[in-house]
């Protein structure tokens, strides 16, 4: 999921769209890497009034790797472009403004033009004609970040790389999510619990109580399947410090298991400070109980809290 | 300041607030700590992992604010950039700065983080208070790695 901040305004509230499709998001994430030279990490300072930039957030992980510029990117346009291709980018991403799964972010009581897609479009031509001087050259690149494999017969899972960065760089986002939030890979700094997204949190600090409440916000147990269109269905392994605590682990592409306790560092490594290779057999302090596999899911993921 | 007892993954870790003459301790204990350049910050992991002290905002949450160091001196820097969280627990304390810059110092008979247990008893129910006094009494090398 992508969230699209259109840096237009001033003192009014900028117009913010989420993309809510993950291909298309990927898709997008793609064509921003492809481009990766127009990109900054923040808005230029002296970008000045209006259409200064397109501020492109993604909520999960396994885009990152693509971006290669960390989780937020901005795209500067008009005086500040970094080359002519900015303003094809731009319209592309205001474009994504048309699709039925994007949805438009506006607080309460906050009136933006309508409609928004034309009102963006001519900005940004103004602006470009603006900037029409300066100028830069592009460089092609992407790569792939995901990979499907079979559990048992029938289903797939899906992982992704490890990207600790992600999780740790920034102090506000390592303080409020949790391993419930980096084992569905939804950094949405909740510090999310089983089953409060669903409206029936856990109970007890037990594997069934816990167990329950994640499933209720919409994981499987292992080798009940998921289809394609849950992309991305992560491997998730559940422990619990009995009627103290619960945590997860998440399995990824490069082999090992990756987890977040609390508020500390995303790592891949247990308490032996040894690589986690098998959650069940690892060094897991007082989390003692091992309760068994998981997939995680889109629609799981979008609704933690 | 906010102290955060490093106990849990899954549920919110419990906290407290140091006002006064506690934050004025607190300040002075963490302003004579002696740096070992060359200790690098522990992993850290899973159960008790000591205190995290950060700078107490206004509205309660922990992570905005200032230290608000008072009489104690001037606002804590780590070459130069703020420091944004103090990890105490296993004989060391991590200093962080917001530019991701990292101090080790060293907290002998750990007496920083025996005195910052005995205050959070205010904030913990008897069995954290148990499980943080049982890491303690067992763990009692100052200056060893972190308690597992």
């Amino acid at each position: 999921m992508l969230r699209i901040t259109a840096d237009v305004f001033s003192g009014r509230q900028n117009p913010v769209w989420t993309v809510g499709e993950e291909r298309t998001a990927r898709n997008t994430l793609r064509a921003l890497s492809e481009g990766s030279e127009l990109l900054t990490e923040d808005a230029p300072a002296r970008a000045g009034v209006g259409f200064r930039g397109l501020l492109v957030e993604s909520l999960s992980d396994e885009a990152a790797p693509d971006l290669r510029l960390g989780s937020t990117t901005y795209l500067p346009v008009g005086r500040e472009a970094r080359g002519p291709r900015a303003a094809e980018l731009a319209e592309r991403l205001i474009g994504l403004l048309d699709r039925v799964d994007t949805s438009l972010d506006t607080e309460e009581g906050v009136s933006l033009p309508e409609p928004l897609r034309p009102f963006l479009t001519t900005q940004l031509t103004t602006a470009t004609e603006e900037g029409s001087r300066s100028g830069a050259s592009i460089q092609e690149g992407g790569q792939e970040t995901s990979e499907s494999f079979t559990a048992a017969a029938t289903c797939y899972y899906d992982v992704t790389p490890f990207n600790p960065g992600f999780w740790n760089d920034d102090q506000n986002t390592r303080l409020h999510n949790n391993c419930y939030n980096y084992a569905s890979n939804w950094r949405n700094n909740t510090f999310a619990q089983p089953g409060r997204g669903c409206g029936n949190q856990y109970t007890a600090l037990t594997c069934a109580e816990v167990g329950r409440g994640a499933l209720c916000d919409g994981m499987h147990r292992r080798y009940d399947c998921f289809p394609d269109s849950e992309w991305p269905r992560h491997l998730v392994a559940l422990v619990i410090w009995p009627n103290t605590d619960f945590h997860w682990y998440r399995l990824q592409s490069e082999g090992y298991w990756a987890h977040k306790p609390g508020s500390t560092a995303a790592r891949n490594v247990d308490n032996s400070n040894r690589v986690i290779n098998n959650p069940e057999t690892c060094d897991r302090g007082p989390y003692t109980q091992f309760c068994g596999y998981f997939y995680g899911c889109h629609t799981q993921r979008q609704r933690i809290r | 300041m906010d102290v955060e007892v490093a106990l849990y993954s899954g549920r919110p870790n419990p906290v407290f607030r140091l006002r006064g003459a506690e934050r004025e301790e607190a300040s002075r204990r963490l302003g004579a700590l002696v740096a070992v350049p060359d200790r690098s910050a522990p992993p850290g992991g899973l159960g008790y992992q000591g205190f995290r002290l950060r700078p107490a905002s206004s509205d309660g949450s922990s992570d905005a604010g200032a230290w608000e160091v008072g009489d104690a001196g001037d606002e804590p820097t780590l070459a130069g950039s703020s420091i944004v969280e103090y990890a105490v627990g296993g004989g060391l304390v991590v200093a962080r700065g917001a530019d991701g810059g990292v101090r080790v110092s060293l907290d002998p008979g750990r007496e920083l983080e025996r005195w910052l247990a005995e205050r959070s008893t205010r904030a913990l129910t008897e069995q954290e208070i148990r499980l943080v006094e049982g890491s303690l009494a067992s763990e009692e090398d100052p200056g060893s790695d972190f308690p597992r």
